[in-house]
């Protein structure tokens, strides 16, 4: 009877693990969090998830016909860029910004290392209109679009009517971004009970536990906050973060807490992208916080890792890479028509 | 008996008809009383001062009799331009005829809409009255130039918005009307620039202090027309 019960209640454990939200025909594992993105107000749709797709690809966007928001966002780098980190900033002082990965957007309510944009809608204004990112701006996207024939009828498809306006533009550009969905890699899998993991990495998930998980919260990796993380000021970059947006000073060098998933496919790290290495990265947690002043409260108790201990840490920050998510053809270039 | 019935009924269906109320709204931007037209000049300060650019969000119009809300128009936000005199005239048509004697509205974007994402019509952010680099709406426009201004070319250029606490820069009008089918309402400025400080702060285009403090001088210079 009582083995019977436990069976039982491990099979439901199990079950409730492992169920798949569906909402709007995209889905997440059950332990994912309530999306912050409020779909009511633009519903998932394949063809309005096609024309963003296009749109994410289409040099259209940019003022020479040059540059789309793949160029910055490659979908192998887990739509980060990994060439070098990138100048930003329409105010002199913001300085060079690394473009960020995109993934799990549903569940992010602030964007930008500073969190200057408030909505995933709203996000490519600030790409479209930056004179040294895609130097074009929203009326004169439109008009272009307006002019093609292609866009013409994706639109109608998409929206029942082939006039383009900003509104469609921005929604449908979220429409595919929230598509972006990463939630299988080892971790997960671990998870839904399909595979387990290695001593080493178990080990690794202790020290994750410990030290990290209070800013990088499971499953999404981040808690969504700012933060401090005592990496020294760049004084050539002069880039305060979120003190920028909210002129508070208790805001100053506070950036977004980046997810840790798909961190193979993503480096240079940081909001400077100063760490090619994920090696680096560590080290910097164990010996490179120096204010103890000024570092998140979460950081003040210096964190001792043998080198042993690292390579743990390592191993299972690997099991957050997922794999099927890099090289889902849903999320590649569209083709050509 | 039934005869009655039927012509008092015609009666006050007539009548109902009648009691429909309609009231058209005008905002209208002047400069010594007179209606500004843009890249005109203007008698300033011993100089003279152009204007290019007035364009700001109406929002939320309401009526209300003795501070009880009797009416409020069911578009919410209402971009108005001065190179658009269509956006100057609001029209509002109510179902039944209204007692009122007094006017609210707001000058900008509510915060709630501002955090909703994209969104159509006037609010559109194609209608550039959207911030690019940092969420919100710009809630209003005010460009133009004078020799009194020692920026390049004397250009003057206020983008007043903010949607964040303490900075939230959306302003709270409230006018008292006698009641009347065609409502005025004047932007006098002349009296706005005269607290611009126009040869010190000139350039004010994101969200902070001196938007709040322009604000509240933008909210002060709407009347009542004559
Ligand atoms: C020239 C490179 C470049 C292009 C082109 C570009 N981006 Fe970005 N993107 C960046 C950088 C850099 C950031 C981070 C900026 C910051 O934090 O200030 C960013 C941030 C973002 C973010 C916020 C992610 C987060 O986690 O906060 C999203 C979403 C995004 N971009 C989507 C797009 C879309 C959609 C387009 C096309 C319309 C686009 N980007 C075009 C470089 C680019
Ligand atoms: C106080 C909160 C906090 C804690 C605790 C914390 N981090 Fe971070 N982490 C951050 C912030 C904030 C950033 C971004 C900083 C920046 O770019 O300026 C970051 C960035 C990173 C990045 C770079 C990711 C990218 O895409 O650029 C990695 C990797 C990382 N942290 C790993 C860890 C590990 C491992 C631990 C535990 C040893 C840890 N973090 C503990 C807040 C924290």
């Amino acid at each position: 009877m009582k083995t019977k019960v436990t069976i039982l209640s491990l099979t439901v454990l199990v079950a409730m693990l492992s169920f798949t939200v569906e909402h709007y025909g995209l889905s997440w594992p059950g332990y994912f969090p309530k999306p912050a993105y409020d779909f009511s107000k633009n519903p998932p749709d394949s063809a309005k998830i096609q024309l963003g797709r296009n749109l994410f690809y289409s040099p259209v966007l940019s003022l020479n016909s040059t540059i789309s928001c793949a160029s910055c966002h490659s979908p192998y780098n887990a739509f980060a860029h990994t060439d070098h980190s990138l100048s930003h900033g329409i105010h002199d002082q913001v300085g060079n910004r690394n473009a960020p990965a995109l993934f799990n957007l549903a569940w992010q309510k602030k964007f930008m290392w500073d969190g200057a944009v408030n909505h995933l809608d709203m996000q490519p204004l600030a790409a479209l209109s930056h004179p040294k990112e895609m130097g074009e701006s929203l009326p004169s996207v439109v008009k272009k679009l307006n002019q093609s024939a292609f866009y013409r009828s994706l639109f109608y498809q998409a929206f029942g009517d082939s006039v383009a306006t900003g509104e469609k533009v921005l929604k449908a550009l979220a429409q595919f971004q929230l598509t972006l969905i990463s939630a299988n890699a080892k971790y997960d899998q671990v998870r839904q009970g399909k595979t387990a993991f290695t001593e080493q990495e178990e080990r690794g998930y202790a020290i994750f536990s410990k030290y990290c998980n209070s800013c990088h919260k499971e499953p999404m990796f981040t808690d969504y906050s700012f933060a401090n993380n005592g990496l020294p000021a760049d004084s050539t970059l002069k880039d305060y973060g979120r003190w920028i947006i909210t002129q508070q000073r208790e805001d100053s060098l506070h950036f977004k807490v980046p997810s840790l998933r798909n961190l193979s496919y993503t480096f240079p790290y940081m909001h400077d992208g100063r760490f090619k290495k994920l090696q680096q990265v560590i080290d910097h947690y164990t010996e490179g916080i120096q204010d103890y002043k000024v570092v998140s409260k979460k950081l003040r108790k210096p964190i001792l890792l043998s080198e042993e201990e690292k390579i743990d840490l390592l191993s299972f920050l690997l099991t957050l890479n997922d794999k099927e998510f890099i090289y889902n053809p849903k999320f590649n270039y569209p083709g050509k028509k | 008996m039934k005869k009655i019935i039927i012509i008092l009924l015609i009666c006050f269906d007539q009548t109902g008809y009648a009691q429909k109320e309609a009231v058209s709204i005008r905002f209208r931007p002047v400069f010594d009383s007179l209606p500004i037209e843009t890249d005109k000049k203007y008698p300033y300060k011993n100089d003279s001062i152009e204007i290019s650019v007035i364009r700001f969000y109406v929002s939320n119009i309401s009526f209300y009799q003795n501070n009880q809300l009797v009416a409020e128009l069911e578009k919410k936000n209402h971009l108005v331009d001065i190179e658009n005199p269509a956006s100057q005239l609001i029209q509002h048509i109510g179902e039944k005829k209204i007692q009122y004697n007094s006017i609210h509205f707001s000058i900008g974007v509510d915060s709630l809409t501002n955090v909703s994402g994209a969104m159509g019509g006037d609010l559109d952010p194609v209608n550039g009255m959207y911030w690019t680099w940092q969420s919100g709406y710009i809630n209003f426009k005010l460009e133009g130039k004078t020799k009194l201004c020692p920026a390049r070319k004397n250009q003057f250029t206020y983008h007043i918005g903010g949607y964040e606490y303490p900075y939230n820069t959306l302003q709270q009008v409230e006018l008292p009307v006698v009641h009347n089918n065609d409502i005025m309402i004047d932007i006098d400025i002349r009296q706005l620039l005269n607290q611009l400080q126009l040869n010190e702060v000139y350039e004010v285009m994101s969200p902070g202090e001196k938007a709040m403090v322009i604000a509240k001088n933008i909210s002060s210079v709407f009347s009542l027309g004559k």
